[in-house]
């Protein structure tokens, strides 16, 4: 993840409009568009969202994750299938699933995967400390988190580091030295990094101290206004909510709906067939 | 038993926070690393990751021994994940009422001056956590059974793997206590 | 300016006294040097000053203390957080933010300032340690005089009486050093108090009006710096004096010998960056011990691991005795050690630890005779982790020995030792060195260079 690893390698411009728009617009809008994928069933208002989410990762210019990603979207969707066929040999009622079914989870994790992507690749620790700092959170949140993000970084190198200095030692750390030596490889895997955490807890525990951060009346920050991207996008990915709610499309059951309803037909056919 | 003190449980030192702070970041990489390591969705790294997880947060929860600990780290959590990812807030309420439960328990229990409820607290939270994950996947997959099998098998390993970090997890802090990091 | 009173303490679960009957008057606008052996006391009395003892560090704490005027029994920490900066040693640990506009804005948005008094507050100092360039950048990306020039900036932001300076020097090269030494006497000039807990002494002569030795948790010894001289043999201390390298540059000659490790048309860069090695050639002769040198960031570390097979080289070869080795087998014939130690050490007790790094694990070795060599005996069933950073330092080194490398590589092996270590370090070093080990030392610490290396390897800018 580019977030992840931090300001240290991250030296590729992101694209400039998702990278500039606002954090909390950008997570915001994941919000909204998760809580309606819950109770959105129409696959035609799912794919739709799909689409325009993929034209925002697609912006990211990340082609090959998004080309791994998506082939193993599609690997899963046939995994799943195979699993459904596999399971009706012994469960009469799964040949009641349809394709359509199938697919609907599928469609419903494409435009959310997508969108969680944007959200992370366009992210940089920099920007969510600012972001942190202007939602002028509690210093019991705020303080936690702002720990969390400043050493992300720094724990990535230092997992990096441990691997390579195991290695200089000539104790690899991998699947197969886990399995011939479970305890060892855990330990070696865990404890030097709590160390870690527990010495850079206390560091910085020291310097938020001296810089006293988190007490006193707390930041005084300029009020931040959405720049007119950032709103056109929220605005935009409202309506397309709005749309994709809308818009005429099929219902398809629910699995366990179906196969329930299909249950009580047996039973019903069963019991006139005993009539 | 003592009678719980509200007012306290919003006062929290730097130290505290810091250090809540930092194992919800370590926790995060780490089982990152391990997922990304061992390739994604095997029974393997699904059990390593949360032996690592469960391990740590055991850890935790003895260095800062104190009600309300589990609730800032799951809140910590949800928000890193949030800023870095995207994703996790739909789920944050669900994980926070297993929080509180898991913590109202420990509380019953003997509070965390004890190790057992330490661990009836994390493996309370754990499986608390995975049924609202379970709760939430049947939402996303509730068209498709095979899927929301599938995803019951993930999470039923898992589970199995935060038992399994319920007993490393001592013997970490038994190590800690050696090297002078946990002083109980 | 800061006046102590018969003051013991000792930490929270110790039997022993961290401090006993310190007695100490500074006055305003002095420059203060406090030094001693690894262990003496040094960062406890810092932490005193700075008011992390007793509010961050319990403890038992005895005696009176008063700090820029204020009586530390009436007044709260946060009272003296303004009044005392104290810089690390490592100054990315004092970094709450990413870039250095933010980390430098940071502790004054805590105090409620509006960004129209940061400004006002930050622009004078900003341009006296002319960091006016590098505002926009990344701290990551800052080289470590910079950082430490970005740490310091923020502390002098909240005008503070008293600074203090944990072995400012210890990760700084000849240049950062001498430009830090200008800002500090600047500052004294201007009347700021700076006290300043280092073992490196030589480049204080000229700012420092009086020294204190602690030994064992008390100050044994006060005076001028020139007093220093008589009490190096004493009590292990440093060079008093620049160490003018008297070490002759590698040659071409000599790094072209059979026997060693080379590098042969090596071109190496990280990802997205510019290249660090073009057609690079080079080695590190057999039996010699290399001071490697050059500017942070030209590539140093990146070479050793490179030679450890840490690093892929983009094309060209790695040889050792002649023979071109892949990379795992430079990783099993050489070793290195890094300077991070918390990430090198991974076992229960001390005992395990060295066991552990014997190329042959039915080898036992002699645990004691090997702590013995490395000041270290008594210490085989503490835990690894548990020692503190100069003993971690001199553990990790010996355990990088028992594997015997053909190829020994240290990474900044001194930083934060006191003499009496930095030579047995330099012994050890030379000992492998005869055993016919090609070392190498990753070094600025010219007193080192001096003691214990036979050539001098200055890896030029890359054109």
């Amino acid at each position: 993840m580019l977030a992840l690893s931090g300001a240290k390698t991250n030296n590729k411009r992101f694209s400039q409009w998702m990278g500039n728009l606002d954090i909390r617009v950008k997570v915001l809008t994941l919000f909204f568009l998760s809580l309606s994928l819950i109770f959105l069933k129409n696959p035609v208002g799912l794919a739709f969202l799909g689409v325009l989410s993929t034209v925002c990762l697609f912006s990211l210019g990340k082609y090959r994750m998004m080309m791994i990603i998506y082939l193993l979207l599609i690997v899963t969707w046939a995994f799943s299938q195979s699993l459904t066929w596999l399971l009706a040999l012994f469960i009469p009622t799964m040949k009641e699933q349809t394709i359509a079914q199938t697919l609907i989870p599928f469609l419903r994790m494409w435009p959310l995967l997508n969108m969680a992507l944007t959200v992370s690749l366009s992210m940089e620790i920099g920007n969510a400390l600012l972001a942190l700092k202007k939602m002028r959170l509690p210093r019991l949140i705020y303080l936690p988190v702002m720990v969390a993000l400043r050493f992300i970084p720094g724990f990535i190198n230092d997992i990096k580091q441990l691997r390579d200095c195991l290695l200089i030692r000539g104790i690899p750390l991998n699947i197969s030295a886990l399995i011939l030596h479970p305890n060892r490889t855990l330990r070696l895997l865990i404890v030097p990094m709590i160390i870690r955490a527990l010495r850079l807890a206390d560091e910085l525990a020291i310097a938020a101290e001296l810089k006293r951060v988190g007490y006193g009346q707390g930041v005084m920050l300029e009020k931040t206004n959405f720049r007119w991207a950032d709103s056109t996008f929220f605005v935009g990915a409202m309506l397309a909510l709005v749309v994709a709610w809308n818009i005429p499309g099929s219902i398809v059951e629910s699995g366990m709906h179906s196969s329930i309803k299909n249950q009580d037909q047996l039973q019903r056919t069963s019991e006139s067939g005993q009539q | 038993m003592k009678k719980p003190d509200f007012k306290s449980l919003l006062r929290w030192n730097t130290e505290e926070l810091v250090l809540i702070g930092t194992f919800a970041a370590l926790i995060k990489m780490v089982t990152l690393t391990v997922s990304l390591l061992g390739g994604g969705m095997n029974p393997a790294t699904l059990l390593l990751k949360n032996i690592v997880a469960t391990s740590m947060l055991v850890v935790l929860l003895h260095k800062v021994p104190r009600t309300g600990v589990l609730v800032l780290y799951v809140l910590q959590q949800a928000i890193i994940m949030m800023m870095l990812m995207g994703s996790g807030m739909i789920i944050l309420p669900g994980y926070l009422i297993a929080a509180i439960i898991a913590e109202t328990i420990a509380f019953f229990v003997g509070g965390y001056r004890n190790t057992f409820s330490i661990l009836l607290c994390i493996g309370f939270y754990d499986l608390g956590s995975r049924i609202v994950s379970m709760g939430m996947s049947w939402l996303f997959m509730r068209e498709n059974i095979s899927l929301f099998f599938v995803a019951l098998g993930i999470v039923g390993i898992g589970y199995i793997g935060c038992l399994v970090g319920l007993g490393t997890g001592i013997k970490f802090v038994k190590e800690f206590r050696h090297a002078g990091f946990i002083r109980r | 300016m800061i006046n102590l009173e018969n003051i013991s303490y000792s930490y929270p679960f110790q039997s022993t006294k961290a401090l006993t009957n310190i007695n100490l008057q500074i006055k305003k606008g002095e420059a203060i040097l406090v030094t001693g052996r690894s262990g003496c006391g040094k960062s406890t009395l810092g932490r005193l000053i700075n008011g992390l003892i007793p509010t961050y560090f319990a403890g038992s704490l005895s005696g009176d203390m008063h700090i820029a005027g204020i009586d530390r029994k009436r007044h709260s920490f946060h009272d003296l957080t303004g009044l005392v900066g104290s810089l690390f040693q490592d100054p990315e640990q004092q970094f709450l933010s990413t870039t250095v506009d933010d980390e430098l804005r940071t502790a004054l948005e805590w105090r409620g300032y509006s960004s129209r008094q940061i400004d006002s507050a930050l622009n004078p100092i900003i341009e006296q340690l002319g960091l006016q360039n590098k505002l926009g950048s990344s701290l990551f990306t800052l080289s470590e005089g910079e950082k430490q020039k970005v740490a310091l900036a923020s502390i002098l932001a909240l005008k503070p009486q008293i600074l203090m300076l944990d072995e400012p020097t210890a990760n700084l090269d000849i240049d950062s050093t001498r430009e830090l030494l200008s800002i500090l006497t600047s500052l004294k000039q201007e009347g700021m108090t700076i006290v300043i807990f280092d073992h490196r002494l030589y480049w204080l002569r000229a700012l420092i009006d009086k020294f204190y030795l602690m030994d064992d948790g008390t100050i044994s010894e006060s005076g001028s710096f020139s007093d220093l001289e008589q009490l190096r043999t004493k009590f292990g201390l440093r060079s008093t004096q620049q160490a003018h390298l008297s070490v002759p540059q590698l040659t071409i000659g000599q790094m072209t010998q059979p026997g060693g490790l080379y590098f042969d048309a090596l071109s190496f860069g990280y990802s997205g960056q510019p290249p660090l090695f073009n057609n690079f050639s080079g080695g590190l002769p057999q039996g010699k011990v290399i001071a490697i040198c050059g500017q942070n960031g030209r590539g140093k570390t990146t070479l050793a691991r490179l030679s450890m097979g840490l690093e892929k080289p983009i094309s060209g070869n790695i040889s050792l005795h002649g023979a071109i080795q892949s990379a795992k087998n430079r990783l099993q014939r050489g070793s290195l050690v890094l300077q991070n130690t918390e990430l090198q050490l991974y076992m229960r007790s001390v005992t395990e630890e060295l066991q552990s790094a014997v190329s042959e694990p039915d080898k036992k070795i002699n645990i004691n005779a090997t702590l013995e060599q490395f000041r270290m005996a008594g210490l085989q069933d503490r835990h690894p982790q548990s020692l503190s950073g100069g003993q971690r330092q001199r553990l990790v080194i010996a355990c990088a020995l028992q594997k015997k490398p053909e190829v020994l590589i240290l990474d900044e092996p001194t930083s934060g030792l006191d003499g009496h270590n930095m030579e047995m370090i330099g012994q050890h070093v030379r000992a492998e060195a005869e055993r016919g080990a090609a070392v190498a030392l990753i070094t600025h610490d010219h007193e080192l260079i001096n003691n214990c290396c036979d050539y001098v390897w200055t890896l030029q800018e890359e054109v």
